[in-house]
């Protein structure tokens, strides 16, 4: 099957799947209390608690919710957030983009330094870089993230002061206009430099930290498959040719040990995503993650249903990137089963 | 009795391998470590009244650092004693573990054999269900049903429960459309015996053994995550479990109150890595081919 046919029948399947887990989300906004619930005050009366209830449907059958609920969707209406006391697609997009800068590097992080260790342990295998490479690769898929970040934030808040809290200078964030929500980006267009470097300033730590996990899976993938890899036939024929060991790992093996690697790329994004909760609670970053944490805490129906929402898409759409390149890559893999 | 002892042998052999291997004797050891100190916890501090998952308040010594007098690893910010937290947290670590595990193995193997032996349409709705759950990262799911729920730890156990099941299904049911294939299972229904007896006897014992693996390494991820929950606020304030305690710990830090954050997480860790290097080590034993990585 080429290649194209693939990614259409992939496409194809997505709408079946974002359906289901509308369906899904729905569903979980009902087995709690009444969605209004949050909304409540004492000193309504009954007129009142009527007309919320009316409002959000609640007199209709359970489809008929959820039509409603799906087409307000459509129209882009996700729901009022009680947490932010303003409407989610209000809130949604600056949070979008917080959460956005930091997972773009956190990303270049996990995969671009996971690759680059990963081969650099994998090349060296059983020699004390290699010993040290595992350590991060296997304390990765132990270490409680929320642990790490504090324990980060103790060295480097606390004990060394070289990372502040939270994402920019009030004074310095103001001083510039913010066309694109991401503060270092913004603050480049701006040219404003002073501002450039307090935006880094900010991110390089959460970011390091968000990445982390991200960067010990890909690290053990990537270290093992070039290790598998390194000890194949057309290596011995590379090196017997007079090759510098250099080119043939950087040419020949490390090109065949991406492949595994590419698979759990995926699951990194996972991680990424779900890491931004309590990376951006730990670090009071204003992001995504942040805010559906404290939405958690209040039982806030809109604001959990949107984020969930929104995660699933990234999800989806990561995994179907993650498999394209692979296939892309592989061109032995029989697509579609 | 036969094909007891014969498995029991097997079991013998495979212990034996299992202690051989030294990540997975180390994990071994601090998982009974953590059960006994869950199984005699109100032997090493004594148990709180009424409640004996809530933390003792010790008003008197709030933020109190390690090495107080009576309290040897200082205490919370509402005076909780860390020491007590990390003990009993033991207990409900326990109890988590095994009741999310026991939940989602026994739905996800009656799922995932379902999809696997009867095929056809339950196969296509099962693994539709399947991969709406998956469409979704795991925690963030979990974590948007206890919101739902509210903050408790039952909610907790809950909410992992209900997302953890697919992983299970999955793998029993790719293993099952593997072990259908075999002669084995073809001579024992050519001899006549009912599909549940087939089922039963020859299908299943043999598509157990990757759920081992992963039920090992499950059980580290599920307080792992369980932890995570309840440190972003999602258990009972005061709760004696460990995810609680570091989110007690948690403001603390920035004034330079290390402690409390740091002894709850290093249990969560060591729990996670124990059963991390047991599950990697069995995997080596039944599984050859991945041996010496």
């Amino acid at each position: 099957m080429e290649i194209r046919e693939y990614v259409v029948r992939r496409l194809l399947k997505l709408p079946l799947l974002l359906f289901l887990v509308s369906v899904l989300v729905f569903g979980l906004s009902r087995i709690g209390g009444s969605p209004i619930g949050i909304y409540l005050e004492h000193d309504m009366t009954h007129e009142q608690v009527v007309e919320l209830e009316e409002r959000f449907g609640l007199d209709e059958s359970l489809p008929e919710q959820y039509v409603a609920w799906l087409g307000g969707l459509f129209r882009g209406d996700l729901g009022f957030s009680a947490v932010s006391a303003a409407p989610v697609a209000t809130v949604l997009p600056e949070k979008l983009a917080a959460s956005l800068e930091l997972s773009v590097l956190a990303a270049f992080i996990a995969f671009g330094l996971g690759i680059g260790l990963g081969t650099f342990g994998g090349a060296r295998r059983d020699r004390f870089a290699d010993h040290a490479t595992r350590v991060i690769a296997v304390s990765g898929a132990s270490l409680p993230l929320f642990w790490f970040a504090l324990l980060v934030l103790i060295l480097f808040y606390l004990v060394l002061g070289w990372a502040p809290l939270g994402r920019s200078d009030p004074y310095l964030y103001g001083q510039i206009v913010h066309p694109t929500g991401l503060y270092s980006v913004d603050a480049l267009l701006n040219g404003h430099w002073p501002a450039f470097v307090d935006a880094i300033r900010h991110l390089w730590l959460p970011a390091l930290v968000l990445g982390y996990e991200g960067l010990a899976t890909i690290t053990r993938v990537m270290r093992s498959s070039l290790v598998d890899e390194l000890q194949e036939d057309y290596v011995d024929l590379a090196r017997s040719k007079g090759l510098p060991e250099r080119f043939v790992i950087k040419r020949h093996a490390r090109r065949n040990a991406l492949m595994p690697t590419v698979t759990v790329m995926g699951v990194a994004f996972g991680l990424l995503l779900q890491g931004s909760v309590v990376v951006e609670l730990i670090f009071q970053w204003p992001g995504l993650g942040r805010w559906i944490a404290t939405a958690v805490l209040r039982g806030d129906q809109a604001t959990i249903m949107a984020f969930v929402l929104v995660a699933a898409v990234i999800f989806l759409l990561a995994n179907l990137a993650v498999d394209v390149a692979y296939a892309y890559l592989d061109r032995r893999v029989v697509l579609g089963e | 009795m036969h094909a007891l002892r014969v498995r029991l042998r097997r079991l013998a052999r495979l212990s034996r391998a299992v202690l051989r291997n030294p990540s997975a004797s180390a994990g071994l050891v601090v998982i009974v470590l953590m059960l006994l100190m869950a199984v005699f916890a109100p032997l090493l501090v004594e148990a709180n009244t009424p409640d004996p998952y809530q933390m003792p308040r010790d008003w008197a010594a709030i933020n109190a650092p390690p090495g107080t007098p009576g309290h040897p690893l200082g205490t919370t910010p509402e005076g909780g004693d860390v020491l007590y937290g990390i003990v009993w947290g033991s207990r409900l670590s326990v109890r988590l573990a095994l009741t999310v595990a026991s939940i989602t193995l026994a739905v996800g193997i009656t799922l995932g054999s379902l999809a696997g032996s009867i095929g056809g349409r339950w196969d296509e709705y099962i693994m539709r269900v399947v991969d709406v759950f998956m469409s979704i990262p795991e925690l963030i799911l979990a974590l948007a049903i206890a919101g739902i729920l509210g903050p408790s730890f039952r909610n907790i156990i809950l909410a992992l429960a209900v997302v953890g099941w697919t992983q299970y299904a999955r793998v029993i049911r790719g293993e099952i459309l593997k072990v259908k294939q075999k002669e084995y299972v073809d001579s024992a229904r050519i001899i006549g015996e009912t599909p549940l007896r087939v089922y039963l006897r020859n299908v299943l014992p043999n598509s157990l053994t990757p759920i081992i693996v992963i039920a090992t390494l499950d059980m580290g991820k599920i307080v792992l995550v369980g932890a995570t929950l309840s440190f972003i606020g999602l258990a009972e304030t005061g709760l004696a479990e460990w995810g609680n305690v570091v989110s007690a710990g948690q403001q603390g830090v920035v004034a330079g109150r290390w402690w409390v954050a740091t002894f709850g997480g290093a249990m969560v860790f060591l729990w996670a890595l124990a059963f991390n290097m047991l599950g990697d080590g069995l995997r080596d034993v039944l599984d050859p081919r991945v041996e010496g990585r």
